[in-house]
């Protein structure tokens, strides 16, 4: 009889507490897609209509009127071009440092990490600089080439990580039995650390979405999704509906990619065993 | 190790080549700019004076302080909260993955909609989060103008959005901790929160390294686009901040060599920052 | 062996292997590592492969349908421009040659207007320009009624125009400016950093181009239909630095029914700061959720110091002396320090420190308070039925007279040429069309406030815009307060004004008393002109 009301006061507890986070986060964002469907004077009603009538009008304002698909595209390129780039560019260096024993690895990979360090701020016009000279500037592969750079150190990190989770007697087991490093790599490694993995891409690919800063400084007319969310708010005033509409139709792509992976994203009890 | 050595340099050397290429201009670049007076009528050089004027600067100095102050709180503040979601997403409940979707959302909105929309919240007269509390009879505070609140406003906003990071990550490295080293110590009578500080803690420790690193590293250069939609680093200087600061001092004050300066003042404490969070963890990632 | 292990063991028939995950299988004796049931994964991977493929695709053909649409004829726009409901809106096109551009003016009369210029517009032919616009109803204006596109057909000149933020503009030019790349040939700038801009010698002194008989009629032009004194604050360091492209500053507005209701006359603004104070007080009713006075609080120097600036003129203060010495801390500031804040805290919302130009306007379209001091520009939005709560309601006044004088704080937008610029004559043709008699009363109609005095007073525009004469009457009347020294224009402005109202704001959010903000604005202040050089 105790165990059963204990199990019940702990599942009770669980709901409540998901149910408080869920709220939390929720909150926020129902307000954000709210406002998406809501006419400009349904927007800042208080008490606020939680049942109202909604408009499509400003997405379909921002489909048909505005740059917004042209410029999605761009942000496409750059975030999921930068994500693959710096995954296949890490992977091997992550290997390497999570493995191999080497001098002054610590330092090698600190300074990888120390790019992270430097504030937007002081590089913006160094990089406008190069940029320019180089012919970069306002191109999408430029945009791409910087975001892979920035998530490069994200990337090799987050991948040592999960390298180190795994047992290296499995791969020395492999070898033993003549498998190649290929092979080692395919059949071993890469499927024990899809979780990782899928977790590392979707962490630079969202970095890489919602960066503004530097793309806004080194593009003009092939801008980004972010920089051209400000062409919303203005000198007369701040277009609620369309913004709120834009940012709810940029962050469905993110939505749905996870939605196809998340069966590596989230595991069952199976990998637990690896260690035993 | 078993994978024959001579790769090992071949392996490293796509990634330092390609850093090298993006990051040496711009570091000497940025080193020139803080040792000149740099701006709209060109540069002139000037030695350490840009360094001398901002150490002496106490806004400088508050900025810098509020820049700590930020960072460590909210990191501590969404390390707690994104391990204890992740400790609950661990689990299998119905629902479980509309939880997951919804913990991911904050994370995607573009963070000047989040800043925005969290001025308007905060509003006391527009927004929604004083209503609300107003329904149950307390009367809300004024974040955004009541200067020591002002910054847990904004520590809230990066809470909101960025604690599904760590989750994120922490969740993944739940999924390493084996269940049959949890099942010999229930074996042996240990509760679960001794389970948790002494075995499942201590497993993740280079994960949990990892999400502390990169979630310090993001706030201290990324909460300017929070800060400034929110509070502009008001009210007075309480949520100035060394990003908001240098951004001002760069693009209203037109002195990006004073800038530079605060910037390299800013990467240096991180530096600091980071080394020594590592030691404290003792985490060991890349230890030979 | 463990628990799951042995799980996994017993279900194994084959007693060889040691362990077995979903991926791998391990042997017993030799530890050989094999991958599991290869062909149901190879069919999961090419089930996933495919998955993954329908949804890049699927994002690609939403992106080129996306694309494909804005091919098949509608005119690009940056942001959508707020649709204003009425008459005048629905007789303005967006597309076609058919209809006419403008509810005031016709197209041919356009034309043929623009012809009666003696100068050959086609002499910069071939040559391509770009332009950075900040994002508002000028410019929407500008783009929507086709003039833009006129100009190109005109002139034989590409016109490239990207339409910004106010703040990103600044970031991107003045990026610009510092490299000296020369990727705009004009901007729009703001008077408080053009003195930077003239002093640097980024911009172009636009005299020479506006005397050049080849380039510019002047008579057709006419240079005089612009204020003085707008002209003059585009003017520094002996060079005409940019053309003004509104008139704009501040304005008085009440809502007339909320005065009806507590007893005050509903035609009567208030003249002087008594009277502001008295007024908003009677107005001040927060248990029905309505505000006597809203201002700007956000720190900012085209923030709260713009709104406080005339106010602090008003009570008889000044920025500095003859030597540059900071007046902040003399007792008339004080004294427009403690009003202002005084009369924020007392009557204003709750969070006004906070509040800046958008949230005054939302407050007054939602009716939440009555009285304001700000841009003549919000009666865009206060009157546009769908928007506001409040159409018809408001009041318009000149600026309420201080204890010394009568102060309005100007303020305009001007058009720069840079001077790393290629094209300079091509983009002087630019800024003499769009500021043209002919343009400026087509662009009149959705947003009143143009550049041209005769433009203003065109009782065309009255037309779907009943408030337009009482509106019209207060910004002529407030015009002759216009105070130059308001906001006053050198190169370290924007960082003197952002000090000050820093300082201006924690007084309003109650964290320090005037006379300690004033003095710690002046102290500050005063090192930063000791460091620009100014007491050598």
């Amino acid at each position: 009889m105790n165990r059963l009301l204990k199990k019940v006061g702990t599942q009770s507890l669980l709901y409540f507490g998901v149910i408080l986070i869920i709220l939390f986060f929720i909150f926020p964002i129902y307000w954000i897609f709210g406002t998406a469907f809501k006419t400009p004077l349904d927007t800042f009603k208080l008490p606020p209509k939680f049942i109202f009538n909604p408009t499509l009008e400003n997405f379909i304002v921002i489909i048909n009127k505005t740059q917004f698909m042209e410029l999605a595209i761009n942000s496409i390129i750059a975030s999921a071009g930068s994500t693959f780039l710096s995954i296949l560019l890490s992977f091997p260096a992550a290997y390497s440092l999570a493995r191999f024993r080497m001098k002054r690895k610590n330092d090698l990979a600190f300074m990888i990490l120390s790019l992270r360090m430097f504030p937007p701020i002081a590089v913006a016009i160094p990089f406008f600089i190069m940029y320019k000279r180089i012919g970069l500037y306002d191109t999408r592969v430029g945009l791409l080439l910087l975001y892979t750079a920035f998530n490069i150190p994200l990337a090799t990190w987050l991948l040592i990580g999960f390298i180190k989770e795994i047992p290296v007697d499995l791969e020395e087991a492999a070898l033993v039995d003549g498998a190649t490093h290929l092979q080692v790599f395919r059949k071993i490694v890469l499927p024990l650390i899809s979780t990782g993995m899928m977790a590392t891409a979707i962490l630079c690919f969202i970095m890489s979405w919602n960066e503004f800063f530097l793309a806004l400084i080194l593009t003009g007319r092939n801008k980004t999704l972010p920089v051209f969310l400000y062409s919303f708010i203005n000198f007369r005033e701040i277009q609620w509906g369309p913004l709120m509409a834009a940012a709810a139709i940029m962050s469905s792509p993110i939505i749905i990619a996870s939605i196809f992976v998340r069966k590596y994203l989230i595991r069952g009890l199976t990998l637990g065993a690896v260690k035993g | 190790m078993v994978i024959a050595e001579k790769n090992k340099i071949k392996f490293l050397l796509p990634v330092l080549i390609y850093l090298n290429l993006f990051v040496i201009f711009p570091t000497i670049y940025t080193w020139y700019m803080s040792l000149s007076d740099y701006g709209l009528e060109g540069s002139r050089f000037v030695g350490v004076l840009n360094y001398i004027r901002i150490v002496k600067d106490v806004i400088f100095l508050r900025s810098l302080l509020n820049t700590f102050y930020l960072v460590i709180a909210a990191v501590l503040i969404q390390f707690v909260l994104g391990m204890l979601i992740a400790l609950i997403l661990n689990r299998d409940f119905i629902g479980k993955h509309f939880v997951y979707w919804s913990i991911l959302l904050p994370m995607i909105i573009a963070p000047v909609v989040v800043g925005l929309t969290f001025r308007i919240l905060y509003d006391p007269s527009l927004g929604l989060i004083n209503y609300l509390i107003s329904m149950t009879g307390f009367k809300g505070p004024e974040w955004l103008t009541t200067p020591s609140i002002a910054m847990l406003s904004v520590i809230l906003v990066d809470t909101w959005q960025w604690t599904p990071f760590m989750t994120l990550l922490l969740l993944a490295g739940l999924q390493y901790v084996p269940e049959d080293v949890h099942e010999s110590a229930m074996v042996d009578g240990a509760s679960s929160f001794q389970r948790f500080v002494f075995i499942t803690l201590p497993i993740m420790k280079n994960i949990i390294a990892l999400a502390l690193i990169f979630r310090s590293l993001d706030c201290f250069n990324k909460t300017f686009d929070v800060i400034y939609m929110t509070t502009r680093g008001g009210p007075g200087y309480s949520t100035e901040t060394i990003p908001t600061f240098a951004y001002k001092t760069a693009f209203t004050y037109l002195k990006f060599g004073k800038a530079a300066s605060q910037s390299i003042v800013l990467f240096f404490a991180i530096m600091l920052f980071i080394i020594s969070l590592r030691a404290l963890i003792k985490e060991e990632l890349v230890s030979s | 062996m463990s628990i799951a292990a042995s799980y996994f063991h017993s279900r194994n028939m084959n007693r060889n292997v040691k362990w077995e995950s979903d991926n791998i299988k391990i042997f017993e004796k030799t530890g050989t590592v094999v991958p599991v049931n290869i062909k149901d994964r190879r069919k999961d991977m090419k089930r996933k492969t495919v998955v993954l493929t329908i949804v890049i695709v699927l994002m690609l053909a939403l992106c080129s349908t996306g694309a494909a649409l804005l091919w098949a004829g509608s005119k690009k726009e940056e942001a959508a421009p707020p649709k204003k409901e009425a008459a005048v809106e629905e007789e303005m096109a967006v597309e076609g040659e058919k209809e006419e551009p403008s509810d005031f003016i016709t197209m041919a009369e356009i034309r043929r207007q623009i012809d009666e210029a003696n100068i050959d517009w086609m002499q910069q032919k071939g040559k391509a320009i770009n332009v950075a616009l900040q994002s508002e109803s000028d410019t929407w204006a500008l783009e929507e009624l086709g003039m833009l596109d006129l100009f190109e057909e005109l002139t034989g000149i590409k016109l490239n125009y990207t339409m910004f933020e106010e703040a990103q503009l600044r970031e991107k030019t003045t990026i610009d400016y510092i490299t000296k790349t020369g990727i705009y040939d004009l901007a729009m700038s703001d008077p408080a950093y053009m003195s930077s801009y003239a002093k640097a010698g980024v911009v172009e002194d636009l005299r020479p181009y506006l005397n050049n008989p080849q380039l510019t009629d002047k008579e057709w032009f006419d240079p005089d239909d612009f204020p003085q004194g707008f002209k003059d604050m585009g003017t520094f360091y002996g060079i005409l630095a940019g053309w003004p492209m509104h008139l704009s500053g501040q304005m008085l507005y009440w809502n007339k029914k909320y005065f009806e209701k507590y007893g005050l006359d509903p035609e009567r603004g208030p003249r002087n700061m008594d009277e502001l104070r008295d007024f908003a007080k009677k107005c001040h009713h927060p248990e029905d959720g309505v505000y006597g006075i809203a201002l700007r609080g956000l720190r900012g120097d085209g923030l709260n110091v713009f709104a406080w600036s005339s106010f602090m003129r008003a009570f008889g203060g000044r920025w500095f002396d003859e030597n540059w010495n900071p007046q902040l801390d003399s007792p008339e500031v004080i004294k427009s320090i403690q009003f202002y804040s005084d009369l924020l805290k007392d009557y204003g919302p709750p969070g006004v420190a906070n509040w800046e130009w958008s949230k005054i306007m939302t407050a007054m379209a939602e009716g939440t308070i009555v009285i304001t001091v700000d841009a003549p520009t919000f009666s865009y939005v206060i009157e546009d039925p769908e928007k506001s709560k409040t159409v018809g309601e408001w009041g318009y006044g000149p600026n309420p007279a201080g204890p010394k004088k009568q102060v309005m704080t100007p303020f305009s937008w001007y058009l720069t040429i840079n001077k790393s610029s290629k094209r300079k004559e091509a983009t002087w043709l630019f800024i003499q069309f769009i500021m043209s008699k002919p343009v400026q009363v087509a662009i009149g109609g959705p947003i009143i406030a143009t550049g041209r005095l005769s433009a203003i007073a065109d009782p065309a525009f009255e037309k779907g815009n009943p408030w337009l004469p009482a509106w019209r009457e207060a910004i002529t009347e407030n015009a002759q307060y216009a105070d130059a020294l308001a906001r006053p224009g050198f190169p370290q402005w924007p960082e003197v004004g952002d000090i000050m109202g820093a300082e201006l704001e924690s007084v309003i959010a109650g964290l320090k008393d005037p006379a300690d903000a004033a003095k710690a604005a002046n102290t500050r202040i005063r090192q930063v002109m000791e460091e620009a050089g100014y007491y050598d």
